[in-house]
């Protein structure tokens, strides 16, 4: 993972399993954040006490499959107030400031000017009627960055950063006109417009090809060490994560159950579903070892009173259906859900 | 050994709009040019219980050439076989014995399964179509399609809504084994869904080859996927097929420079990745008239050469053929140099600005 000149490197911070950021608070904290949707009558977490922090300039990424919460953990960034949701506890504190009690009017300042977001497929994301330069003209004059002819300048200038051919002309095209790659390259685009202090990916390539993927991933590593902003990226797939992040921490049914810095995370995974998610990423190195693969799926309906990975742990105690799990440090920066996971790492080896 | 199917020189263009206002602006902007051919000189076969993967970006053609074979298209020249007889025509014109033995699956089950019907009805009505049944050999045959895709017998009752991505490719799968068919096309079935189902799909796949022998086409342009899934690979770039070898050829170098930049592609390979890195974002997607198709954004064109000549189809082996005016020999050497010089020396600054 190429690091830029300005992030810093991440250090252990026991509380929050964050960097401590060269002495100062880091950009982002998330303390116990608890988020319920509504289900007929009852309310049911998708988000369970989940705390990690971001640092200046740090990328983390979140990962997990369908389900587990990673999206709505990363849109809690945008305060919240989803209809058929509520926070039910904890706190979003951005830049010394707690999001989850700011207004509609208090967040729009900080919406798209200090934190944006590059959503999943770009097509929806744009619209459709609207010439794209215009698209990102309108970010830069609503937050009062600039207007006029110098917003059309530092559109066809943040074009050229983004690595889009012929900026000026590009500028004047409609977002079916562009290919996929080129739609998600003018969304980054207006993501960044504003400099913001965070953005939040979600599963920004996963609706493009791998080429495409592969020259985006690029393109984000590249802008990262240019501006030292940090990022939060959302991902199924480790292997993105791999190549992106700097700390990455593993959802499970609304539950944070690993986090450590990348290589730690990819060299040493110590919960059996960060094992089986890494073993699940297509490889071209070696086949894959049988004895790790997941098993069957994510059933929110169907969780145990303990760990909710237990019906699917091939390592997995009676204890474990039973006794909830809290995230534990095992290492400096690396902390782990799962009481077994001392032992796992034994029996795996044992394991022919 | 006949071959299953036999594909040979298929060329499929899409027909250029017939509208009074399309030909207007066309007359306008005095376009009488003929439409790109979707697919071009495409040969290939699929033996009985064999898998061939079809890689390409999009755009491609690979779900255009899978279409003509399903007979939902008509390709303009060439020929496909199935099992020695000819079945070059439409779906509606084909016996109902090769319409069973020839199944889809597509990429987004979601949309592929009716959603107001139960997945009893899907199945059944596969199961109508081609056999006939009595209620219970019926009721018995649909428990044990559901058993064979690892799905509990309570699932017939279920809306597609109701099922996960998963479930709902293993419904499509069922659905297609429903027929008893001897090839499915399936479709980037994995791209919709999850990495760790991923997982689960391929191996379920592999699984009902061993005990039906079953033969696939498995479209995907994920080359990672294929290595553990695929006997043979086919590459297709803007139509025509560049490279086609065993898995274990088209893994090794050397490779076409396409399917090196597809490898190249794959997530999680950090710094030890090579043309990727160079790639000039304003090349991709368009082709030129002359020439070789891939030459503007390929490292290694020959200046005077590959943007003049057609490419020639040279035979690394006589299992592995690659489109490219480069022998063998050449392609071994720079892309074992271009590997080392990316080990030593990432390449830094705006990735699609590189090359002019």
């Amino acid at each position: 993972m190429a690091a830029g000149p300005m992030t810093p490197a991440p250090a252990g911070d026991a509380a929050t399993g964050g960097p401590s950021t060269n002495g100062g608070e880091p950009l982002v904290r998330v303390d116990d954040l608890t988020v319920d949707y509504r289900n007929d009558d009852q309310w049911v977490s998708v988000v369970k006490d989940v705390s990690f922090s971001i640092g200046r300039g740090e990328t983390l990424g979140l990962a997990g499959e369908s389900g587990c919460g990673k999206t709505t953990t990363a849109l809690a960034m945008f305060g919240y107030n989803k209809a058929g949701s509520r926070v039910a506890g904890g706190r979003v504190t951005f830049d010394g400031r707690d999001l989850l009690g700011l207004s509609d009017r208090q967040m729009q300042p900080i919406r798209g000017a200090r934190i944006s977001l590059v959503p999943q497929n770009p097509a929806s994301t744009l619209t459709p009627s609207m010439k794209v330069g215009r698209q990102v003209v309108e970010t830069l004059e609503g937050h009062g960055v600039s207007s006029g002819s110098d917003a059309m300048d530092r559109t066809v200038e943040l074009f050229g950063q983004v690595g889009l051919p012929e900026p000026a002309e590009i500028a004047r095209r409609y977002p079916h006109q562009l290919s996929g790659g080129q739609q998600q390259r003018v969304v980054i685009a207006i993501a960044i417009a504003c400099r913001p202090d965070l953005i939040v990916l979600d599963e920004p390539t996963t609706a493009l090809d791998v080429t495409t993927q592969a020259r985006l991933l690029d393109l984000l590593t590249h802008i990262k060490d240019e501006s030292g902003m940090s990022a939060l990226y959302v991902s199924h797939n480790l292997g993105v994560l791999e190549q992106i992040c700097d700390r990455v921490a593993v959802m499970y049914a609304g539950e944070l159950i690993e986090i450590a810095p990348t290589a730690e995370l990819f060299n040493r995974p110590r919960h059996p579903y960060t094992r089986g998610l890494i073993a699940a990423v297509p490889r071209m190195e070696a086949e894959h070892a049988g004895t790790e693969k997941l098993r069957g799926l994510l059933r929110r309906d169907d969780l145990p009173d303990g760990c909710g990975f237990a019906p699917r742990c091939p390592y997995s105690r009676p204890q474990c259906f039973t006794d909830p799990q809290r995230l534990t440090e095992i290492e400096p920066s690396h902390q782990v859900a799962c009481w077994r996971a001392p032992d796992i790492e034994a029996e795996a080896e044992a394991a022919p | 050994m006949t071959p299953l199917l036999e594909v040979t020189d298929v060329q499929i263009s899409y027909r250029p709009r017939r509208g009074l206002v399309s030909r207007l602006v066309r007359a306008l902007r005095s376009d009488t040019s003929e439409p790109v051919p979707a697919v071009r000189d495409a040969s290939f076969t699929i033996n009985p219980g064999e898998t061939v993967a079809l890689v390409g970006e999009s755009g491609s053609g690979k779900t255009t050439l899978a279409r003509s074979i399903a007979g939902l298209i008509q390709p303009q020249r060439g020929s496909l076989r199935f099992e020695g007889a000819d079945i070059t025509r439409p779906a509606h014109r084909r016996p109902a014995e090769l319409l069973r033995h020839i199944q889809y699956v597509f990429q987004n089950p979601a949309s592929s399964l009716n959603p107001r019907r139960k997945v009893r009805y899907s199945l059944g009505r596969t199961l109508d179509v081609f056999f006939k049944l009595s209620g219970a050999e019926r009721r018995a045959r649909m428990a044990e399609l559901l058993a064979s895709v690892h799905l509990d017998p309570g699932y017939i009752d279920r809306y597609p809504p109701q099922l996960s991505g998963g479930e709902a490719q293993r419904v499509a799968i069922a659905q297609a084994l429903a027929a008893e068919p001897k090839l499915i096309l399936c479709d980037e079935v994995l791209s919709a869904l999850d990495v760790s189902v991923q997982d689960n799909i391929l191996e379920l796949l592999r699984e009902l080859q061993a005990s039906r022998d079953v033969a696939y086409l498995f479209i995907a342009h994920d080359l990672a996927v294929v290595r553990w899934l695929a006997d043979r690979v086919v590459v297709l770039y803007h139509g025509r097929i560049v490279e086609q070898g065993t898995v274990e050829e088209i893994f090794t170098p050397p490779h076409h420079p396409y399917t090196a930049l597809l490898l190249d592609s794959i997530p999680g390979k950090g710094e030890h990745r090579t043309s990727a890195l160079a790639e000039d974002a304003s090349t991709v997607g368009t082709a030129p008239d002359a020439g070789c198709a891939f030459e503007p954004r390929c490292q290694h064109r020959l200046t005077g050469v590959c943007e003049v000549d057609d490419p020639p189809r040279l035979q690394d082996s006589p299992t592995h053929d690659v489109l490219c005016h480069l022998s063998a020999d050449d392609r071994a050497r720079v892309q074992v140099r271009s590997a080392a010089a990316a080990t030593a020396a990432p390449t830094a600054g705006i990735p699609s600005q590189e090359i002019s």
